[in-house]
């Protein structure tokens, strides 16, 4: 339930929240008698309670920029954030709910953000009267605040699960992952706060006859992402033209959009400018043959809209089929193991019109082998017009959800890359190469090596026209050592690395041509010593030296994190964090601190104070930007 | 759009329980600001024969009027201040078809934005094509490379750099924020001069979906 604009709504809001809190409240003190052991049916059934609960206030965080409502609508809000998870187990069933609560106890004021923009107008203002100016910039805090820091207390995830070795299958929320993520991969990534299921049914069943082992698998559904980003307060919302049929009851109770002084609720999802998702219908499936250590897999999607909500080229398909084949040897004699899948897709444009795209494919290649002291991992790909399946978020209503996919290709990039700009992945070539080579059980180093050729990084070309004008040659190449104590209570990690990525035509800019298109130099460096006793000392950090032609602040840049902590084992840890930037966009520099004590290994408290550079965080291809945070954080988790 | 009423997000003390008291925070209460007078009565960028409102922002809508500085034609000028012109929207507003003009292209672009860069590598040549055909390009320039209000210095530099033969204004204020956040640029609207109705609403450089769909509406009768 939102908070509403109006008083009634004010109570009604209030007596959800007092709903949300209480049961957070109350599984934390109701642990007595909810871990308990109960039997059902006489079945004896055990209760996991998880509750995690977040309160957070940030203030300026110092990314205003004159006449830019955004800037100005994420400073000086407050949230309670609350998950709620109860886990019933009991002989073949799990029964799983997870309820998020969010309160916003205090959250920006349009008419505010527009007399704030309006003092502080710069002297060369454009053609607009103030009066004008001011009407407009609250226009736009109105509509750009109709789906931010509204209060909700929604069912997250919900599932009851019935396995057994032949068959598994669950109803609700569960993940799915087929082959390296070309025609499925929801799941859950904790580094950036990202947690998407298949709302609705997923069977799994199993044979084996002699040396050959059959799974096959079946999933039907809806795309359920987390609704709430704790970051930015945005929510996503759906209405009622893009839930229709059974999906309304996948979709009851969840968020929706709420009409505003500002924005006006068309009855149509595309029109009613603070409705910003439309959930999209999956229906996957995958068979798996095993004999030894070879699998052969088959594995199928197919995803439907209803509305599309944006115009690119993938979210405005009606639908997308993909579909792939894959052959995986977990062991060659010993020395290695190898995968291959190529992957097919096919795009229908929502307007029967349009013309249709060509078929998408790609081709995907890992081999890792091992000789002695030497590891090496290959990893090659050649994709072509093969585009991630972008869920039916609106980016212009909801930007923070702008990446949210329910496939993810795989990149042969180091995990934390987050330099391929635009469609980099889309239509590329390449692969990569690393060696680690342990010289002794305490010493290892290691190096990679990367090339790609993307055609869909420095200009848009959706269609993969592949020519000397549209391509990018990018190099990348690291090299580093891993040190470990006996004892293994002590490591340090340091690599360098750089990445050069050039186009063949020239890009034009103020200062004239250039075939440069992003460089960097960077070190990376992770630490850990034992002091002895409970004792340890931490240190890590990334340093980077950047120069992005296009889109970057003209001249190269420098930026960096620190952190640095101690943790007295088994229950108290403390860090200090430091961050700069030489990008004159950004402030140059951020310092935080953070408190921490554990209570369990499942249970802990943890506080954060002070600033947090903004930044586009990637895991493995997966990203998301984290918009900069200042101000104070405090989460506990208590499992039970 | 509303423009009358700013008073969101109030709501009664009443309404206030004791989690409030005990999170010590304001949730409720009145927060909405005075307004100075000064600020209440504008009279927007005025254009008598203008299409009225109510003004909005989706497709569908009709585009309000907005007034800014820029080169109506800057492959004719030079690019300094005495060539600054005021320019509106209401300026492409062709009812009767009398000025020739069937569709506007309304674009944001900004220096530190690496796709409205890409997109405006092509445009000039997107203009010479489809100009003829009644197409008028109208692109705003809202931000330099530090996120900061786009100056004389930076609109110059820009149309000399993409040779830009199409309407190229400044937007210091980005009064077309009412149709996208700045983060999300570049932003496209396709407006039917006739009426002033955003036909389309495009978010990013998306030459392949943008051109097709004036092609088609240039091909309605």
């Amino acid at each position: 339930m939102p908070r509403s604009r109006s008083l009634e709504g004010c109570k009604r809001a209030a007596r959800w929240r007092n709903a949300g809190v209480f049961l957070s409240v109350a599984s934390a003190l109701g642990k007595a008698s909810a871990l308990e052991p109960t039997r059902i049916f006489s079945e004896p059934v055990a209760f996991e309670i998880t509750e995690s609960s977040t309160v957070s206030y940030n203030v300026d965080n110092r990314d205003t920029r004159p006449n830019q409502v955004s800037t100005r609508a994420n400073d000086n809000w407050g949230l309670f954030y609350n998950r709620a998870n109860v886990l019933a187990n009991g002989g073949a069933w799990q029964v799983g709910v997870r309820i998020d609560n969010a309160w916003f106890y205090r959250y920006p004021n349009p008419t505010q953000i527009g007399l704030d923009l309006t003092r502080e107008r710069p002297v060369n203002a454009g053609g607009a009267s103030p009066p004008d100016y001011f009407r407009q910039k609250v226009n736009e805090a109105g509509v750009e605040l109709s789906n931010r820091y509204l209060d909700w207390l929604y069912p997250a995830k919900y599932y009851a699960t019935y396995s057994s070795p032949a068959l598994e299958l669950t109803l609700g929320d569960g993940y799915v992952q087929f082959g390296r993520g070309f025609v499925l991969s929801l799941r859950k990534l904790d580094e950036l706060a990202s947690d998407t299921t298949l709302r609705g049914a997923r069977v799994t069943a199993r044979a084996k006859s002699g040396e050959f082992s059959l799974r096959a698998t079946g999933v039907a559904g809806s795309l359920n992402p987390l609704r709430i980003d704790p970051a930015s307060g945005r929510y996503l919302g759906v209405d009622a033209s893009v839930t229709p049929g059974f999906m309304s009851v996948l979709e009851a109770g969840m968020p929706r959009a709420v009409p505003s002084d500002f924005v006006r609720d068309t009855g149509q999802c595309a029109t009613f400018a603070s409705c910003s998702y439309a959930p999209d219908r999956l229906f996957g499936g995958q068979l798996e043959l095993s004999r030894g250590s070879a699998k052969l897999a088959l594995q199928g999607s197919l995803l439907t809209r209803s509305t599309p909500l944006n115009d690119d080229i993938v979210r405005s398909a009606r639908r997308v089929a993909t579909g792939s084949a894959s052959l995986e040897l977990s062991d060659l004699a010993g020395h290695g193991a190898a995968y291959l899948e190529l992957a097919l897709q096919d795009l229908t444009p929502a307007d029967a019109s349009a013309a249709k795209p060509a078929p998408g494919g790609a081709l995907y290649l890992s081999v890792n082998a091992s000789a002695g002291p030497l590891e090496l991992l290959f990893e090659g790909k050649h994709y072509r017009r093969f585009f991630p399946l972008l869920a039916n978020v609106s980016p212009l209503r909801a930007r923070e959800f702008s990446t949210l996919a329910a496939s993810a290709p795989p990149t042969t990039e180091a995990l934390f890359t987050d330099t391929e700009f635009e469609n980099f992945n889309t239509c590329v070539s390449g692969g990569r190469l690393r060696a680690d080579l342990a010289l002794s059980p305490r010493a290892t180093i290691y190096a990679w090596l990367g090339y790609s050729e993307s055609f869909d990084e420095s200009l848009s070309n959706d269609a993969c026209h592949v020519s000397r004008a549209t391509r990018n040659r990018v190099w990348d190449i690291t090299s580093g050592f891993e040190l470990h104590s006996t004892d293994r209570k002590s490591k340090a990690n340091l690599s360098v690395g750089s990445r050069a990525d050039d186009t063949d035509r020239a890009l034009v800019t103020d200062a004239g041509e250039t075939q440069v298109f992003y460089r960097e130099v960077y070190s990376r460096h992770q630490a850990r010593w034992a002091l002895g006793g409970p004792l340890s000392l931490e240190l890590q950090g990334w340093h980077r030296r950047r120069h992005q032609t296009v889109g970057g602040p003209g001249a190269p840049w420098s930026e960096g994190d620190e952190l640095f902590g101690i943790d007295y084992a088994p229950h108290w840890s403390a860090a200090l964090g430091f961050s700069y930037d030489t990008n004159p966009a950004v402030p140059p520099t951020y310092v935080n601190g953070q408190l921490g004590y554990r209570m369990s290994s499942d249970s802990s408290v943890s506080l954060f104070v002070g600033q947090r550079r903004g930044a586009l965080r990637c895991v493995g291809g997966v990203c998301r930007v984290f918009p900069p945070f200042e101000g104070a954080s405090l989460d506990l988790t208590l499992r039970f | 759009m509303s423009t009358a009423s700013f008073s969101l997000r109030s709501c009664s003390s009443r309404c206030c329980g004791s989690l409030l008291v005990l999170f010590g925070l304001s949730a409720c209460g009145d927060n909405t600001p005075k307004i100075p007078a000064e600020l209440l009565n504008g009279n927007g960028c005025a254009a008598p024969d203008y299409p009225s409102g109510p003004f909005g922002s989706e497709e569908g809508d009709t585009l309000a009027n907005a007034c800014f500085k820029g080169f109506r034609d800057p492959a004719r000028v030079s690019h300094d201040q005495a060539s600054l012109e005021t320019i509106a929207f209401s300026d492409y507003y062709d009812p009767t078809g009398s000025k020739g003009d069937q569709l506007l292209l309304i674009n944001t672009a900004a220096v530190w934005c690496s796709a409205c860069r890409s997109e405006h590598e092509g445009l000039t040549a997107k203009n010479d094509q489809y100009q003829p055909l009644g197409v008028r390009i109208v692109s705003t320039l809202f931000q330099d490379a530090a996120r900061n209000p786009a100056t004389l210095r930076d609109l110059s530099a820009w149309v000399e750099t993409f040779s830009s033969d199409y309407a190229m204004l400044l937007d210091p204020d980005y009064q077309l924020g009412t149709y996208a956040s700045a983060e999300t640029a570049p932003l496209n609207l396709v407006v039917d001069a006739r009426t002033m109705k955003i036909e389309k609403k495009l978010l990013g450089d998306q030459p392949t979906i943008l051109w097709p769909f004036i092609d088609a509406a240039l091909a309605k009768p």
